[in-house]
């Protein structure tokens, strides 16, 4: 099987944009994101809060608010039967165009560019819950409040079979999951980490091609965490198999000692944009990325007062939601020089398994 | 800090209360609703099948409960407790279509005025216009006379009945339906377990009804079904007074059919003759009582044949 036939998801120069109520502007929540997710491996999505892996996320699913969300770029999506479901051609200056000043957006009604990004949506419904499936943010307040631990379950099954249930593999989860005494229990009858289960037996009753995880261990205790991270790597062990479709995972997280654990491949992501592309064994032992040794220095100390001095300026924010020149990371990043401030840097190819975008990678 | 943590245990014993509602820990009052339920249905469905033809005795006119029927005659010689039973075929079908025409309409204007929509449309402030024009519409619906509407309509009509007052009253209550349905769906649609169905692939329809509608707002359907149905037999009792006293066009059906206005009214013009009111009355606190316990019994009887 060839490189490309074993990619289950392709997102090239992805840009999204989001209307702020408060403000009355566009704002652009991706800018850049290009990344691939094989089948078999588990690629982790990481960066800091508000580098937009969230929304990239809700872009793959076709549910980003459309205010006019995805503005650009291209997302390949291939299905178990092999078709492929695509978002593309969806240009800039076709669907909405910047204003000089760069603060504001007006959508131009270009009603075929409309319909394109319309029928991706519509086609990404059919396959939410079937095909790709999601486990959400804080697990107690995902589940529905009304409905017990078993209802939830057979729900997913329902979606990813088609209307009809597979009670079997419910029955199989619900085991492996050790949900067996919880099956008639409402979400607030039970703990964070029963939620958890049950939102992982939701997204596994569907047997989905893609399972995206956002950020499944922030907000939980560190012994949980270690079951949470067990259950992934029992579905990591199950899903390498060689067979033609292996399913894959994208885990969201801004924890790099999980994806370091977890992961085949890292994708770093900062203000919207993709900076880097690593296979995790590399990621330690070749140069990264300027923001990327941020986040692996913030992740080492262990002393919380000393972790700003370790981590100079990660956690100011650039504003992305305007234009700039050049590198995305030039306000923070300690090689900045006038390249930086002038060319937008492009991806270079390190090796085999590492790809960055900095200007300074032959210095790194 | 103190106070933020007593709102939020506050919240989470309101929710935790309001699950227990469809969830019947009690198992004297899940048995109870069962049977209530099942009780009420085969009323009703005996009501409707079986023909009742009054028999009239006039010698045994007003007379008191175990002497010659169990519980008395009315002023005409009729058995209460045959008269009282046959009674809810009246209200059958003006109480489905009143609370068809509410839920119906009710349900279409929620869904505009809580932007709740099924399809998307190019610009995005066209379904901002239309909750505001909602909101107008549902402002000069609470602000129609109601009764004064069906009054005219009764007395303009050649033949009157009780379903145009049904179809009135469901068109004036769906504006209330609505108005409860916007608050709930406004706060449920930006809940996180809304966003978690929508990604997880369920279907529009099946987010509406099922888990909005069905599972979250069901105790605002059942209440405003009891409200518009107290209404509509008020109203019922109302026509009958007039008919009798004032106005003899606002006769709503056959004189020999039987009512609990006709009863209700009869009874409560002399109380030395309690029993004719008494048995209507706890037919009717019997009927509003069981609408609550009908949806927990569904859920119950589906939950225990999975």
């Amino acid at each position: 099987m060839t490189a490309e036939s074993r990619t289950i998801l392709s997102v090239k120069s992805l840009k999204a944009y989001l209307y702020e109520k408060s403000r009355r502007t566009f704002n652009r929540v991706i800018q850049d994101a290009t990344f691939d997710v094989k089948m078999g491996q588990i690629t982790g999505l990481v960066g800091e809060s508000g580098s937009g892996k969230t929304l990239t996320a809700c872009s793959i699913l076709g549910i980003l608010p459309h205010t006019p969300g995805i503005v650009g770029g291209k997302i390949i999506f291939r299905n178990k039967d092999g078709s492929q479901d695509m978002l593309e051609g969806i240009s800039d200056d076709r669907i909405c165009k910047i204003n000089q000043n760069g603060n504001s957006l007006v959508i131009h009604k270009d009603l075929s560019a409309w319909n394109r990004l319309y029928n991706y949506e519509g086609r990404m419904k059919k396959l939410r819950g079937r095909e790709i499936c999601i486990i959400m943010q804080g697990a107690k307040s995902s589940l529905n409040p009304y409905m017990t631990v078993m209802d939830q379950i057979v729900e997913g099954s329902e979606i990813g079979n088609h209307g009809n249930c597979d009670s079997d593999s419910v029955n199989k989860l619900m085991l492996e999951l050790n949900l067996g005494p919880h099956a008639n229990k409402f979400s607030n009858e039970l703990s964070g980490g029963t939620c958890f289960r049950v939102m992982i037996g939701m997204a596994l009753a569907a047997s989905p091609g893609l399972l995206i995880a956002d950020e499944p261990t922030t907000g939980i205790d560190p012994p949980l965490q270690v079951k949470i991270v067990e259950l992934f790597e029992k579905y990591k062990s199950s899903i390498n198999s060689d067979t033609q479709h292996s399913p894959a995972m994208l885990l969201i997280t801004h924890q790099m000692h999980l994806v370091r654990r977890l992961a085949d491949w890292i994708v770093v992501m900062y203000g919207g944009n993709v900076v880097e592309r690593v296979r995790s064994q590399d990621l330690y032992s070749d140069n990264c990325h300027p923001y990327t040794a941020m986040l692996l220095r913030s992740a080492r100390v262990k002393n919380l007062c000393n972790r700003q001095n370790a981590i100079g300026t990660i956690g100011q924010k650039t504003d992305t939601s305007k234009d700039q020149k050049g590198c995305i990371f030039q306000h923070h990043c300690p090689l900045v020089d006038k390249t930086c401030r002038e060319e937008i840097p492009i991806w270079t190819e390190l090796s085999e398994s590492h790809f960055i975008r900095c200007h300074h990678h032959d210095k790194l | 800090m103190q106070i933020f943590e007593e709102v939020q245990s506050k919240t989470i014993n309101i929710v935790e209360a309001d699950t227990k509602q469809f969830h019947l820990a009690n198992p004297i009052q899940a048995k109870l609703s069962y049977w209530q339920s099942l009780t009420i249905v085969a009323w009703f469905l005996l009501a409707a099948l079986i023909p009742y033809a009054p028999k009239v005795n006039y010698q045994l006119k007003n007379s008191p409960p175990f002497e010659s029927s169990l519980l008395g005659r009315d002023g005409s010689g009729r058995d209460v407790l045959v008269h009282g039973v046959m009674a809810v075929r009246l209200y059958i079908l003006p109480i489905v279509i009143m609370l068809g025409v509410a839920f119906g309409i009710g349900l279409i204007l929620a869904m505009l005025g809580a932007e709740l929509r099924p399809i998307r449309i190019l610009w995005f402030d066209a379904w901002k216009a239309s909750a505001g024009i909602i909101s107008v519409i549902l402002d000069i619906l609470e602000a129609l006379p109601g009764i004064v509407i069906v009054l005219i309509l009764v007395t303009n009509l050649e033949h009157p009945n009780l379903n145009w007052v049904a179809m009135i009253l469901g068109v004036i209550g769906s504006a209330k339906v609505a108005r409860e349905l916007i608050l709930k769906i406004r706060v449920l649609k930006s809940s996180d377990f809304i966003d978690g169905a929508i990604a997880s692939g369920v279907s529009w329809w099946q987010i509406v009804f099922k888990h909005i509608l069905y599972r979250n707002s069901f105790t605002v359907l059942v209440n405003q079904a009891i409200n518009l149905i107290i209404l509509l037999i008020l109203l019922e009792i109302s026509f009958t007074y007039i008919a009798d006293t004032v106005w003899s066009p606002c006769i709503l059906y056959p004189p020999d059919f039987p009512s609990w206005g006709k009863m209700i009214f009869e009874g409560s013009a002399n109380l030395s003759t309690w029993w004719i009111v008494a048995w209507p009355m706890f037919l009717l606190f019997l009927l509003l009582n069981s609408f609550r316990y009908i949806g927990n019994t569904v859920i119950r009887i589906r939950e225990e044949a999975k």
